[in-house]
């Protein structure tokens, strides 16, 4: 009696516990299709109340109202159709990339680093000096630790799959761009994602101080070393199942704007841009896609050498951590498609952000003495868990897919004008 | 983005420069305090600004401040890369204006056989001839000595030494060596020039003008079956413009680093990518031969110096208008079909 008392209760206990796992695998799928659905809900209401508003002011009458809804509704349903594609085609493609990146030992490399890993990525770092790529493989294992530690259940099974591993690889010499290579396709199998961001710039003066050799290093490693790079990727890539993609990354002069004080990197940056233009031609059939990352103005070395305490407080407007920028960037080289993206970080709704509320950034990285007030780099990652579970604006508007933004108003705003020309245009007063 | 970015460094070179002892620290940075106006008008010798000055004391100029002189013809010139192609019809088109030329190129026999020939024609006093790889930093500081041994000083300085590797093939084909050399001819090789031309120059009683040469891709478009190529160029371009803004911070004007366009020119550069259907199309209705390039050039080249302008100027030979006028009678009438290469 006691035996069977015992049996039930443990089979009430497997059944209860099976009983609560799946519990709590509905609850997650719940939430997670909650959340989308809502997330379209309120997009779809406020580009909604944005036309309502925009025919209100313009003085619209009953039947124009009429029209507002329908258009409304058009965009509505042609908007979630090309929003349910880009979410199914994130689903589809999840899981882990085998991402290359150069020069990833510090500053934005190692930054872009870490967020693939946190993705659940494969990522390898490169740069010129084996010490320092070890030490770099085990500050990102024990982040990845760190991460284990805290986080989720589903956080989890992503973060297992991450893997760090490394060589140095100077990106000027031929033969180190191919030992890189091989290095990589041996260790992951294929390389999905190359990211050229070795560059170095050697501090800011006229063209006249710099030094033969800083002229030379900067060059091949901006040009030489990126033009390798690509070329190479680009060479396993296009025989890959998947194809690939590589990024150059831009920097002060990309555009096409003069940099005095920094003439040699500012040529080399723009003359990589209009390498990324002649790429695009030559790669229009092949499976590779060659894209540009924009990361803004972040707070490395390469940006701090040679700063004065005028640009110190010019950096508190523009200048983010290389983490945030990363957080940015990261998540877009990983759903990127085609050929020819150009990923930046500074887009205008954040230029106009950091002027709008420049007085309030004041301080935010250097005191008025040009004295770095952020911390460390290993004490901002020891909060690094905590800090991207908090919930920020910025990120939700980031998490809306530029497609369906696009698309709804876009969209509505086609379909009202079709709809009243359509509609033969009785309208008082015209 | 890259407008803030460029602007920011400014400020900066006006804290970390070494002063100049006579002015305050900021004088020369703010170029509108009206008693140093007063101080140029006047026509007293400019103060070596922030910068340039450890550089000019150092660069054999003496101790006091250089002597301003107007520049006359005869103008001393050098041209690297300047043993065939356009470089050579420059330096022959700059001689028969009455100049003495300096021309330079990697190999020591073309230098030698090239400076003889032009010697017997156009006498032993005007040109004279070194080897130069303008990859060589310790080449081109050379170079320098050896323009200021011969001819005293430079007054056109034109960086005409480039390179494609003569290969015309997508990136994914290029070979290493091909990479390398066009990289460091074309990008490396024209910053070493144009430091050791600024450093030579700025010092010089007379200035001097600095002529950088573009190619495809300067304008920013794409240069397929040759990026790297135009990658370079494009960086050509920006550099002269860096440049520009970096002498006018620091209030050198004595130097002035203008653009040249030759165009395109039927040199071993660009015939060696004459393969494709569509190559050869425009080069038989765009490209010109070196001569003629150099006869437009040099007279819009010379004319700088006499008018003694000191604007930054971009030197076009092939305009948009006179291209689409080409290439409009090329598909209207036919003309220039077959002109250098057979089409069919």
């Amino acid at each position: 009696m006691q035996g069977l008392a015992g049996s039930r209760s443990a089979a009430a206990e497997v059944y209860g516990g099976q009983y609560e796992l799946a519990v709590e695998k509905a609850e997650e799928i719940f939430f997670s299709v909650a959340t989308q659905v809502g997330r379209y809900v309120i997009t779809m209401m406020s580009s909604g109340v944005v036309l309502a508003v925009g025919f209100q002011l313009s003085g619209g009458d009953s039947q124009t109202d009429a029209l507002i809804w329908y258009s409304w509704l058009g965009g509505v349903i042609i908007g979630t159709m090309l929003g349910a594609n880009s979410v199914l085609e994130e689903h589809c493609k999840a899981g882990p990339r085998n991402v290359v990146i150069t020069g990833s030992t510090r500053g934005l490399g190692k930054a872009l680093a870490r967020e693939f890993l946190l993705s659940g990525d494969h990522v390898v770092i490169a740069s010129r000096s084996p010490e320092s790529v070890l030490q770099t493989i085990n500050e990102l294992e024990e982040n990845i630790q760190e991460g284990l530690s805290v986080a989720k259940k589903k956080q989890r099974e992503t973060l297992l799959q991450a893997k760090v591993v490394g060589t140095s690889c100077d990106v000027c010499k031929p033969e180190d761009v191919k030992k890189l290579v091989n290095f990589a396709v041996g260790e992951l199998g294929s390389i999905d994602i190359w990211i050229n961001n070795a560059g170095t710039n050697k501090g800011f003066r006229p063209l006249v101080n710099f030094s033969d050799e800083d002229i030379t290093q900067i060059v091949s490693t901006n040009l030489v070393g990126s033009l390798l790079c690509t070329r190479e990727a680009m060479d396993v890539m296009q025989y890959q199942e998947k194809g690939g993609h590589v990024f150059n990354m831009d920097g002060a002069g990309s555009g096409g704007s003069s940099t005095p004080l920094t003439a040699v990197y500012g040529s080399t940056k723009c003359g990589l841009r209009q390498f990324q233009a002649s790429l695009m031609k030559e790669s229009r059939r092949s499976k590779v896609g060659v894209h540009t990352a924009s990361p803004g103005m972040v707070l490395t070395d390469l940006l701090l050498s040679g700063s004065s305490l005028q640009n110190k407080q010019m950096f508190n407007i523009i200048c983010e951590l290389p983490e945030t920028v990363a957080r940015t960037l990261v998540p877009r080289m990983r759903v990127v498609k085609g050929s020819g993206k150009a990923v930046n970080y500074l887009t205008p709704p954040r230029i106009l952000l950091a002027l709008v509320t420049a007085w309030v950034r004041r301080g935010r990285w250097f005191d008025e003495e040009g004295r770095a007030v952020y911390a460390a780099e290993a004490d901002r990652i020891r909060n690094w868990a905590e800090s991207r579970t908090r919930f920020s604006f910025t990120d939700a508007m980031e998490m809306y897919t530029e497609n369906t933004w696009v698309s709804v108003f876009s969209l509505s705003v086609v379909c009202a004008f079709i709809m009243l020309s359509s509609s033969g245009g009785p309208f008082p007063g015209t | 983005m890259a407008t803030v970015a460029a602007s920011l460094p400014l400020r900066a070179a006006a804290r970390a420069g070494p002063a100049p002892s006579r002015l305050p620290s900021d004088a020369a940075f703010f170029p509108g305090r009206p008693w140093q106006r007063g101080l140029a008008a006047r026509g007293r010798p400019r103060e070596p600004a922030g910068w340039f000055r450890a550089e000019a004391l150092s660069g054999g100029g003496g101790g006091g401040p250089p002597r301003r002189e107007p520049m006359a013809p005869p103008y001393n010139v050098l041209i690297t890369g300047s043993t065939k192609g356009i470089g050579y019809a420059l330096a022959r088109k700059f001689l028969k204006a009455g100049d003495n030329v300096v021309i330079c190129s990697r190999s020591a026999e073309r230098v030698e056989s090239v400076a003889s020939d032009l010697k017997k024609e156009f006498g032993e006093q005007h040109v004279w001839g070194t080897v130069c790889d303008v990859r060589e930093g310790k080449d081109v500081k050379a170079l320098v000595d050896f323009a200021r041994d011969k001819l005293e000083y430079i007054d056109i300085w034109i960086n005409n030494a480039g390179s494609n590797a003569y290969s015309y093939k997508p990136l994914v084909e290029t070979s290493d060596e091909a990479l390398i050399e066009v990289i460091t001819t074309n990008t490396l090789g024209l910053m070493l020039c144009c430091r050791e031309a600024i450093n030579m120059m700025w010092n010089q009683p007379r200035g001097g003008h600095i002529f950088n040469i573009d190619g495809a891709g300067s304008d920013g478009r794409p240069t397929p079956r040759f990026a790297a190529y135009g990658a370079t160029k494009r960086s050509v371009v920006h550099l002269t413009k860096s440049l520009q803004a970096e002498l006018q911070m620091n209030e050198v004007n004595n130097v002035v680093v203008h653009n040249l366009s030759p165009g395109m020119v039927t040199t071993d550069l660009l015939m060696s990518g004459a393969t494709t259907k569509q190559a050869k199309f425009f080069i038989n209705i765009l490209a010109e031969t070196p001569d003629v390039v150099a006869d437009y050039l040099v007279p819009n080249i010379r004319e700088i110096p006499t008018k003694q302008s000191m604007k930054p100027t971009y030197i076009r030979f092939l305009t948009g208008l006179k291209a689409y006028s080409r290439i409009f009678s090329r598909i209207a009438f036919g003309a220039r079909r077959n002109k250098y290469v057979a089409e069919d």
